[in-house]
């Protein structure tokens, strides 16, 4: 994200510092208004962050919040713990899975050339599910520490999995819009019905943990797991970002893409491979967490169109403020306890789901 | 190109093309629907691999040119373009330039895009969306796509298809005017037999995938042409040195005709 901001902000000073001529002088009226809305975009996500880690069951001051933060070694001993061990990683899970699931959705949707697409419509979360349940069944997840991490490795595979799967059907299907959104409902029926399977033959306790997983959570948060779910979306966007022209060439269709000198299958591949271990890695600790990769995308194309350089960290943003908001909303249903964050990205990513299926009447796709 | 043959799986598509367009001179290809002008265009891009037969590019064969290289010295205009895309007049135009774009856009292809887009007297459309416009006038948007990128081959198919009579002019004058100054090779599949008459140095008749004839467009539109490839009676006229085609009726029965009840 912050390689994002910062070549935002470089691009804001380039802006700035060139001298005007009349072509210069249009274009820059396009990105000068795409960057005000990347920018406000950027300003409301450290907001919601804010607001995130103020917000939790302990009555904490926002002063207390931010001495803590600032200074960790002259703070309240209970302070400390609550800020640094849970209210902070969950805080900043929720920015950094929901930037990876909103540049998942963006580049899926980019390359699958359909605005319906994302990690959770196509069943990726459906199967990491499957591949979660099966590891707690076959006994991981009574294991302390190793359980939980043999669970995450276990749904990981299986998001990974999932993709490949879908990457047949696209290249079967010849990546047609309604086919990609039908094989994604398939997907999602087999792995439901295998996942009932296992809930029949779990024990109760597995199940519990098994329904817990599928909620969706973000309170199993520690800084490493944020870590390397940064480490992911750093490491893909840097290697989006040397391809947004291609990219933004795919919608002017194949052939005139080829015609450019574009490889467009490999390119294709290349993306997908990308975005399908950077969907794994969120998917793995966080379990289902539906719509995001949706939203983000979404707000990003009613916002700045899908020239990539806008449409890329608008989407990260988008889904980072999105799964923030929803972490915030979170705290604040039932006070005192940290309400299944996967509920409310669900009720929340509904409505733009139906309403973009609507809008294909109006040619948005 | 020497030989050219092409086939989608079994159906055999082109049949021993041979062509030599040549620099500064437009060359329309024209031939009733499926005769194969898509394909051939394709085929000459590259997008396409003949089944046989090469497509030479100063003295290259294309298949052994990289993609990238390749595509720096061709530009071509698909028959169908993308009428829903987020993206703006101004950003489409300029994605024609995509060999030289980076995260830092160029003042150079800044310019040129502008320059397009004036020259095809749509400026002021560049910040509109492209689901935004009406047929026509995206299609002079795919137009300076493909001249924007300045190429020395410059492939256009039907790209008048949607324009109205004085767009129609306009355009391809401005595309007669490019061709010889900047000494571009291009070639234009067309519907429109007027306007390949005016407008063409060479004209090529493709008939179920055979060259049926190919050469002057004086010499290439005749009256026997016309009845034999395409199943009309007209009459051809040479007026100043241009020749005028009018059609009288189709003398074959194509489509089977309704009863009217
Ligand atoms: N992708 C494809 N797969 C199989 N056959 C194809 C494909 N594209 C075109 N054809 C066939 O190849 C033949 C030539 O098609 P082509 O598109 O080159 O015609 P055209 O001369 O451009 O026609 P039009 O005037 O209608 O544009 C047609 O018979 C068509 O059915
Ligand atoms: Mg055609």
């Amino acid at each position: 994200m912050m390689a994002a901001l910062s070549e935002v902000i470089k691009m804001c000073l380039r802006v700035m510092a060139v001298k005007e001529t009349k072509g210069k002088e249009l274009y820059k009226k396009i990105v000068w208004r795409k960057l005000v809305l990347v920018i406000s975009l950027a300003v409301t996500c450290a907001l919601t962050l804010l607001l995130d880690i103020s917000t939790g069951p302990s009555q904490l001051s926002l002063f207390e919040v931010f001495s803590t933060i600032i200074s960790p070694n002259h703070s309240d001993p209970v302070t400390h713990t609550i800020i640094w061990t849970i209210r902070l990683p969950m805080a900043l899970m929720a920015i950094v899975v929901g930037a990876a699931l909103g540049v998942a959705g963006a580049e899926m949707q980019t390359i699958l050339n359909n605005p319906l697409a994302s990690p959770y419509t196509l069943g990726v979360s459906a199967g990491a599910g499957f591949g979660a349940a099966l590891a707690i069944v076959l006994g991981a997840g009574v294991i302390p520490y190793i359980g939980e991490f043999v669970t995450s490795i276990n749904a990981f595979i299986f998001s990974l999995l999932t993709c490949l799967l879908i990457y047949l059907i696209a290249k079967a299907g010849r990546m047609a819009a309604e086919t990609m959104i039908l094989a994604g409902i398939a997907v999602t029926l087999l792995f439901h019905s295998l996942l009932a399977l296992l809930e029949y033959i779990a024990s109760p306790e597995a199940l519990q943990a098994i329904v817990f997983w599928l909620f969706g959570s973000l309170t199993k948060a520690t800084l490493l797991k944020v870590g390397i779910t940064s480490v992911g979306l750093l490491a893909v966007v840097a290697f989006l970002s040397t391809r947004v022209w291609r990219l933004t060439a795919l919608r002017l269709g194949d052939e005139k893409a080829k015609s450019l000198g574009i490889n467009v299958e490999k390119l294709r591949l290349e993306v997908f491979i990308c975005v399908s271990l950077l969907t794994a890695v969120a998917v793995c600790f966080v379990g289902t967490i539906g719509f995001i990769g949706l939203v983000g995308p979404h707000i990003a194309r009613m916002c700045v169109g899908e020239e990539q350089r806008f449409f890329l960290p608008m989407s990260l943003l988008g889904g980072a403020v999105t799964l923030s908001a929803a972490s915030v909303i979170s705290k604040l249903v039932v006070p005192g306890i940290y309400f299944p964050i996967g509920i409310i990205t669900s009720l929340i990513g509904l409505p733009f789901f139906l309403s973009i299926i609507l809008m294909k009447r109006r040619g948005y796709w | 190109m020497r030989n050219l043959s092409f086939s989608y799986g079994a159906t055999s598509v082109l049949k021993n093309i041979n062509m030599k367009p040549l620099p500064g001179k437009i060359t329309a290809i024209i031939g009733p629907n499926a005769s194969g002008k898509t394909t051939l265009l394709k085929c000459i891009c590259g997008i396409l691999k003949p089944i046989e037969g090469s497509v030479l590019f100063e003295g290259r064969e294309i298949s052994k040119i990289r993609k990238e290289e390749l595509a720096k010295h061709i530009a071509y205009m698909p028959q169908e373009n993308p009428a829903v895309a987020f993206l703006t007049v101004f950003e489409t135009v300029l994605l024609g330039r995509l060999h030289s774009l980076s995260w830092r856009v160029s003042d150079e292809d800044l310019e040129m895009t502008l320059k397009t887009l004036e020259s095809l007297g749509i400026s002021e459309l560049s910040s509109r969306f492209l689901s935004e416009l009406s047929a026509g006038q995206r299609q002079l948007v795919y137009i300076a796509q493909a001249v924007v990128h300045q190429p020395r081959v410059l492939l256009l198919d039907e790209p008048t298809s949607n324009l109205d009579l004085q767009h129609q002019l306009e355009v391809l004058d401005l595309i007669k005017e490019l061709t010889s100054e900047m000494r571009i090779t291009t070639i234009i599949a067309l519907h429109d037999l007027n306007l390949a008459a005016k407008y063409s140095d060479e004209v090529i008749v493709l008939n179920f995938g055979r060259v049926y004839a190919a050469g002057k467009p004086e010499s290439v539109l005749s009256e026997d042409m016309l009845r034999a490839v395409y199943g009309v009676s007209a009459k051809v006229n040479a007026h100043d040195g241009v020749l005028q085609i009018t059609i009288l009726n189709s003398i074959r029965k194509r489509l089977a005709k309704k009863k009217c009840g």
